[in-house]
């Protein structure tokens, strides 16, 4: 399982929750696996051809996904996977 | 030491011996005591960043005041409000450092109920800040500009990067105006 955290007005897509634990092997099985907990979180976060939105930061313990593997970087137990906001970063 | 000025965006955190250099803003940008150049600003500097709500994060602020003193953060820096035009609903806290000692840092924020960890690189924010980049853009529709003012915004801003950070990489790094 990893953690999966809403920062922001994300939280809203995730029922309010801050916190979510999920089972995935990869941050795309991640955003899978939420949108079957709440439907509609992965159009927030991901575009009609599947892409992580321009405006849509992921993170995983810290780094952007996008200097990783984006959508295909894996994931290990206890992982934390942070979505925000690309503005926050400002 | 935490500057809240009304007439500026944002609440900083520097200790107090940055005031005695009043002309050298940029001597909080440093790693293992030694200043940094521009390219290794570009290369190493960046913020953990996270969300809060106003009261709180000055709340976060007073508590991590004594490791901007102590220098164990380089510097802090926070939202008054929320960044509407970026349709941010909550406030943002920036925790700036070199990433060779960003561990530390979440380690000291942690502590303290921090549970985010979202690390941003300065590099990422100014190529966000250049002409087509997603804060200038958003930024330029937000404020209605019209395509003569839009593109002497991006002009100067690629002209202020350009001769910031850009033009000269071994220089000592004086940050920019936030």
């Amino acid at each position: 399982m990893v953690i999966a955290r809403m920062s922001g007005q994300l939280r809203k897509l995730a029922g309010g929750n801050n916190e979510v634990e999920i089972e995935a092997g990869d941050v795309k099985e991640c955003i899978t696996n939420l949108e079957k907990q709440f439907p509609g979180i992965e159009s927030r976060l991901c575009n009609e051809k599947g892409l992580v939105l321009e405006s849509i930061n992921i993170y995983v313990n810290g780094d952007n996904i996008r200097s990783l593997k984006d959508l295909s970087t894996k994931l290990k137990e206890g992982d934390e996977v942070d979505f925000m906001s690309a503005f926050a970063a400002g | 030491m935490i500057i809240d000025r009304p007439e500026s965006w944002y609440i900083f955190i520097f200790s107090k011996d940055y005031f005695d250099s009043p002309s050298d803003p940029g001597s909080y940008i440093m790693y293992d005591g030694k200043r940094l150049t521009n390219k290794e600003y570009l290369d190493h500097w960046g913020k953990w960043v996270f969300f809060g709500e106003r009261k709180e994060l000055y709340e976060l602020a007073e508590r991590l005041d004594p490791y901007v003193e102590d220098h164990k953060i380089p510097c802090i820096k926070f939202d008054r409000a929320p960044q509407k035009w970026f349709d941010l609903e909550q406030c943002v806290m920036c925790v700036y450092c070199d990433d060779r000692q960003r561990d530390s840092v979440m380690d000291i924020l942690s502590k303290h109920g921090v549970k985010t960890k979202g690390w941003v690189y300065e590099k990422e924010v100014i190529e966000k800040w250049l002409p087509g980049g997603l804060h200038m853009e958003r930024w330029i529709k937000a404020h209605n500009l019209n395509e003569t003012q839009a593109d002497e915004i991006r002009k100067d801003s690629q002209q202020k990067y350009n001769k910031k950070f850009f033009e000269k990489p071994n220089d000592v790094c004086m940050g920019w105006e936030q």
